[in-house]
């Protein structure tokens, strides 16, 4: 169900259509600079009605996160969508997010049988440098909530050996819920895993194999 | 083990003619409505949402509510048990 926006103009037919999708329980904005739009609910579904051409900004907030989005409406009855989503960081260039993950840790981080050592946390990354006999991994030490994201974004450097990317339902796993594996291209490269499926608690755990090396910069959920 | 994946990545236990082979370890041992929950990407290949995101492989993920999937897994594996179980129990002339 859309609410209907103030509409503007003139005449019975709107000028253009922005159909947004946004955080429910958000207020939803649409500005030009000289005229702003707003949604009449929170449902996080609407229906903006821009009545001129020009660049338009979507602008999502639940008083705590913001997101937008622009866009342009070049021509009479051109309708454009926008998606809006906060995003969650769960490591940012040494920052392991305490507040959301409660740390990353390798510990009781078990998979089919095998635990992993940890990396080092160096200032702004993860460094992995496992050793022959024994890979290198760590996860969320709290579960995080996935309840309304759909991509987990991942920057990182897979130097050598297997990295893997994994979301797990519980820490001693056999079968993740689902995983990326790393291109091993010694290229940073962000690196992005669908998880739109997910709408419960789940555990993020990164890991590479035997003998295996890379970096871990940032890890975000949208 | 064996899944066919269609145009948009999805995985299938049989192929209809227009899907392709891969030979996938994360699916050993799943049960069909399982594997016909996810999406596979290849290495070196990428899936493109119609938003535009993309994904690079490789790459399993659920586009079932992976709950359902995971359920639908566990009343599998019961059955296998109960299964073997019947057959043991009558090789040994055992009746419960």
């Amino acid at each position: 169900m859309y609410g209907r926006t103030n509409a503007g103009g003139g005449g019975n037919s709107p000028f253009a259509f922005i159909f947004a999708t946004y955080p429910a329980g958000s207020v939803c904005t649409c500005a030009d600079g000289s005229r702003t739009l707003k949604l009449k609910d929170t449902s996080g579904y609407g229906v903006f009605y821009p009545p001129n051409i020009g660049t338009w900004t979507v602008t999502a907030t639940d008083g705590t996160d913001t997101a937008s989005e622009t866009v342009e409406i070049t021509k009479e009855g051109e309708n454009v969508s926008v998606e809006l989503s906060y995003t969650l960081w769960l490591y940012k260039n040494g920052d392991q997010c305490v507040d959301v993950t409660g740390g990353w840790s390798n510990s009781n981080y078990v998979n089919g049988g095998v635990a992993y050592n940890p990396p080092t946390f160096a200032a702004d990354n993860m460094q992995y440098t496992a050793i022959s006999s024994k890979g290198t991994g760590v996860g969320t030490v709290n579960p995080i909530n996935f309840k309304g994201k759909t991509t987990l974004h991942l920057e990182a450097l897979a130097e050598a050996g297997l990295m893997y990317c994994s979301i797990v339902s519980t820490k001693n796993y056999t079968t993740p819920l689902t995983y990326i594996q790393l291109t091993t291209n010694n290229t940073k490269t962000e690196y992005t895993l669908d998880v739109s499926a997910i709408e419960t608690d789940a555990y993020i755990f990164i890991f590479c194999g035997p003998s295996g090396k890379g970096n871990v910069y940032n890890v975000r959920l949208e | 083990m064996k899944i066919y994946i269609d145009n948009d990545y999805k995985c299938h236990i049989s192929n209809d003619g227009t899907m392709r082979e891969f030979d996938v370890p994360f699916f050993d041992g799943k049960c069909p409505e399982f594997i016909e929950g996810y999406r596979y990407i290849p290495p070196g290949e990428r899936w493109v949402k119609p938003n535009g995101e993309f994904f690079r492989g490789e790459m399993i993920s659920p586009w079932k509510d992976h709950n359902e999937l995971w359920a639908a897994q566990a009343k599998y594996e019961l059955a296998q048990y109960e299964a073997a179980l019947t057959a043991i129990e009558t090789a040994l002339g055992v009746t419960s």
